[in-house]
């Protein structure tokens, strides 16, 4: 029971900073601040399925998070990119 | 030729990392995969100039200093900026501060820039090669000659040694 | 015993992310943002993945060494480069009394 608390209090709590961030990310703020907050948002996700790996013993799900990390790196490079002169590639 | 083989084999332990397999297989595989992609690609990737080191055997034997210091920075850093966030200690003056980059390779301008980056507190906004210097944003610039002394003291304690 | 620890850092990670996310909604401009987001959740989640390496087989320990160490090197090149988007887009510094040398 106690176990129990431990495991899902984390989980749900993580979820619901997932929500801030998305409501910040669609309420207001420059572009800047939106690749960062999909930034975050993409950190809060690794810790999930950190989270989740451990609750359940499998090992796999941090092959996702493995992905996603490597994943929001590019995608928050090519955001920039392409934000500062209109372009991906320079 | 040196270095081929160390991104090659780096890549090789990198798959089998990935995979979390203990096979001698996946490894011969890894290898072959990181030599060819070493080959293709190494020659677009070109190191930072070094600078001009000491024994090699020296920069070793200071690097876990070095990294050491890295990480008690971030642990102030972190404490610091999560001070700050909760409203305990006032969020005053950030700001863009200057660095000179003063004898600093190519390769310790990287090393700077990501160690100064990891810490939580300063972020490298922008290498400025005309005037010779970075620029940082600090959470608290309101000296910003004592955030100048505080970079070049540490570079000189610990970083110099490693990544002159 | 190792299952108190993995406790232990599972809340601090946990809370370090709490910090982050307040951090990004209280903070006034995306350069004071940057510090509280990228770095304080890197460390958030290095935490996370620890208890994950304590508790799990050779497997997972495996996986989450990769994933921090990626995260180390990942994580400062993504704030400088939404840092000097911002700075080459000319966003102001909202902070009252901010201090400027650029």
């Amino acid at each position: 029971m106690i176990s129990d608390l431990i495991f899902y209090a984390p989980t749900v709590w993580l979820a619901c900073l997932l929500g801030i961030v998305v409501v910040r990310l669609a309420a207001s703020g420059t572009t800047a601040e939106r690749i960062l907050a999909i930034d975050l948002l993409t950190l809060i996700l690794i810790g999930l399925l950190a989270l989740a790996a451990r609750g359940d013993a499998r090992p796999y799900v941090l092959d996702t998070a493995l992905a996603l990390a490597l994943l929001s790196f590019v995608a928050t490079l090519a955001a920039c990119r392409y934000y500062e002169d209109r372009r991906p590639f320079s | 030729m040196t270095r081929l083989l160390v991104t090659g084999v780096g890549l090789g332990v990198l798959y089998v990392l990935t995979l979390a397999s203990r096979d001698p297989l996946d490894l011969v595989t890894g290898v072959l995969l990181g030599l060819v992609l070493a080959a293709l690609l190494g020659r677009r990737m070109r190191p930072a100039a070094d600078g001009p080191a000491g024994s090699p055997i020296g920069r070793m034997l200071w690097f876990p200093v070095f990294a050491a210091a890295v990480l008690a920075d971030v642990a102030r850093g972190t404490w610091d900026v999560a001070l700050r966030v909760m409203h305990l200690r006032a969020l005053e003056r950030p700001g863009l501060v200057r660095i000179p980059i003063g004898h600093r390779s190519e390769r310790a301008i990287a090393v700077s820039a990501l160690a100064t980056t990891l810490s939580p507190g300063s972020v490298l906004i922008e290498i400025d090669r005309q005037r010779g210097d970075l620029l940082l944003h600090v959470i608290d610039a309101s000296d910003p000659d004592e955030v100048r002394d505080r970079h070049q003291r540490f570079y000189d304690r610990y970083q110099r040694r490693v990544f002159p | 015993m190792s299952a108190v620890v993995t406790d232990v850092l599972t809340v601090l990670g946990v809370a370090i992310l709490t910090i982050a996310v307040y951090g990004v909604v209280r903070m006034p401009d995306v350069y004071t943002q940057l510090h509280a987001a990228s770095k304080a959740g890197f460390l958030g989640v290095a935490a996370l993945l620890a208890a994950v390496a304590l508790q799990g087989d050779a497997a997972s320990v495996a996986r989450a060494v990769l994933i921090v160490g990626l995260l180390a090197f990942t994580t400062p090149v993504a704030a400088h480069a939404i840092g000097r988007a911002a700075s080459r887009r000319e966003e102001p510094m909202r902070t009252p009394g901010a201090v400027d040398e650029s």
